[in-house]
């Protein structure tokens, strides 16, 4: 199920004293399957962007588009949009509110008209999928660890089967093993189900390594798009849209200044060494 | 929606309304509300709005904003004008609707009602959208001083009034944010029976109550970090004083109020 925007303009208060443009004019179409990653600096219009994905937030100006179809402002269709698009908001666990962990994973899908059972092995399925331990099922939300409420909140919008994952940083805040089991999770669950997913992110890290393609926005629009290993190599570009390039791509940049040949897209320090061990071994042979 | 609470926000500008003197204002305000009780007659009513339109202008709050305020009490003023036109007594009646009689003393009534709600909505939502919460606690803690050897914890209430004050804002944002999130999850909150809608709040107000708490160990933790204890032997980075202006503000408010009363003894 493809979302695309046309056009899409959004104004925070609009005609007033604060008037915002936080979008401006964004055209961009998310295919299904993919897994995208959306980066640009605090304000760059990111999270405002994806709250149109499911038709939370309406376009000032321009089109959101759901498998080829107006989102609109009709209820059904803005509770279907709901539904199929999936979508966690930054520091998630702070929306926990039910007794148990199952129970409030269940929210959704019993939003969605399934009896109380259904709901609940939807919820189960779910927080398996994402590594929560059966044992904590049962327990209060609230007494849970910082990476595991995370998780039990990712739980609670997969319950409700979506096509699209949109996950608003989903690593924020957490401690680098959580970071790490996380993100993994995200993308075993997209195998699994066969999912699309849209990672928004501050960290380039954790998009070079995970996603498949790279959305750069940066005052509100859309400042280039392209496979991890390109947009990367522009270096100077993302710094004048207040990013950084990933570490191991500074890293090439200066070992090739010093006489290597390190190719691009190597983006993990265990595939940094091995190319600068070969090089190495090639140069003692020589 | 939650965005229109103007009540009690701060709206930050250069004005000489900003400028004066939180004391002088907040107790002109008090006057004011006490004026609106006592003027009667349409010259008295006439000078109240006269003046605070005067104020406004001077405040530099964009008039829009200000009435925006106004919307969230919108109910009540209409429950209050209906109530006052149906249920004066008298025999003047102008119409009747549904065996209630409107009496022309009622509909005069709620006139002046409807007038006096807007008035000290207004005056006290200008106190407020021109002074910033810092000097609304000194001035708070300033007038209630006096009635401290009776126990009136002066400092404490003023602090807590800040407090409350300083956070509305924060936690507007948060519960927007939070019914967005249950939005996303299919949480519908306008439909259903009265019992049902109460219900649907429930995956929101739990939410907000775990994070007000949160904030306020938050918060007291800070305090104490800073050697917080209260309001014994503290000291003002900016203390208090007046100037030429707070003067002259302070005798035309006098002169106003004092206008504002005599013009409903005359007219």
């Amino acid at each position: 199920m493809p979302i695309e925007t046309i056009n899409l303009t959004y104004k925070y208060n609009p005609g007033a004293a604060f008037e915002k443009t936080a979008v401006r004019g964004v055209s961009l179409t998310i295919p299904d399957g993919a897994y995208i990653g959306l980066v640009g600096r605090t304000g760059s219009g990111k999270s405002t962007l994806i709250q149109h994905f499911n038709g939370l937030l309406k376009p000032t100006e321009g089109r959101v588009l759901l498998d080829g179809e107006d989102i609109g402002s009709d209820k059904k269709r803005l509770r279907d949009a709901r539904r199929r698009v999936g979508l966690v908001f930054q520091y998630p666990e702070q929306q926990l509110f039910e007794i148990t962990v199952e129970k409030d994973a269940a929210f959704g899908p019993s939003n969605m008209g399934l009896s109380a059972e259904e709901a609940i092995g939807r919820a189960r399925e779910s927080l398996r999928l994402v590594g929560v331990p059966d044992e904590l099922f049962g327990r209060s939300p609230f007494d849970l660890s910082g990476g595991q409420k995370r998780r039990v909140a990712i739980a609670g919008v997969l319950a409700m089967r979506p096509g699209v994952l949109v996950l608003d940083e989903p690593t924020a805040g957490l401690d680098p093993e959580s970071r790490a089991a996380i993100l993994g999770n995200i993308a075993e669950t997209r195998r699994r189900l066969g999912i699309t997913v849209v990672l928004v992110s501050h960290s380039m890290e954790d998009v070079a390594e995970h996603a498949e393609e790279v959305i750069v926005m940066s005052a509100g629009t859309v400042l280039t798009r392209g496979a991890p290993a390109d947009v990367f190599a522009r270096e100077d570009e993302l710094r004048a849209a207040g990013l950084a390039p990933p570490l191991m791509v500074s890293v090439a940049r200066e070992l090739n200044r010093r006489g290597f040949s390190i190719p691009r897209g190597v983006f993990s320090p265990r595939e940094m060494a091995e190319h600068i061990s070969k090089e190495l071994r090639d140069c003692l042979k020589t | 929606m939650l965005k229109d609470i103007t009540v009690g926000q701060y709206y930050p500008a250069d004005s000489p309304m900003h400028r004066l003197n939180p004391r002088v204002k907040l107790l002109a305000s008090l006057a004011f509300l006490a004026a609106v009780f006592i003027i009667s007659g349409v010259w008295g009513y006439a000078l109240a709005v006269a003046m605070t339109a005067a104020v406004i202008a001077a405040s530099r709050v964009p008039v829009p904003y200000l009435f925006r305020g106004l919307r969230s009490i919108l109910f009540m003023l209409l429950f209050t004008v209906a109530l006052n036109v149906f249920f004066t007594p008298g025999d003047d009646v102008v119409f009747s609707l549904w065996g209630l009689r409107a009496t022309a003393s009622g509909v005069a009534v709620a006139a002046r009602t409807c007038v006096r709600l807007t008035l000290i909505i207004v005056g006290s939502s200008l106190l407020t959208l021109t002074t910033t919460s810092i000097e609304l606690t000194d001035a708070i803690e300033f007038s209630l001083k006096p009635f401290r050897p009776v126990g009136v914890p002066a400092h404490e209430i003023a602090m807590m009034m800040t407090i409350a004050l300083r956070f509305i804002p924060t936690l507007t944002e948060e519960l927007d944010k939070i019914m967005k999130a249950q939005a996303a999850r299919g949480a519908d909150f306008d439909t259903g029976g009265l019992i049902r809608k109460a219900k649907s709040f429930v995956p929101v107000l739990v939410p907000l109550f775990v994070s007000a708490f949160r904030r306020a160990d938050e918060l007291a933790t800070a305090m104490e970090a800073r050697c917080y204890r209260g309001g014994v032997g503290r000291t003002r980075m900016r203390p208090s004083r007046l100037y030429r202006r707070d003067y002259i503000a302070i005798v035309l408010a006098a002169f106003a109020f004092t206008a504002m009363i005599a013009a409903g003894r005359i007219g």
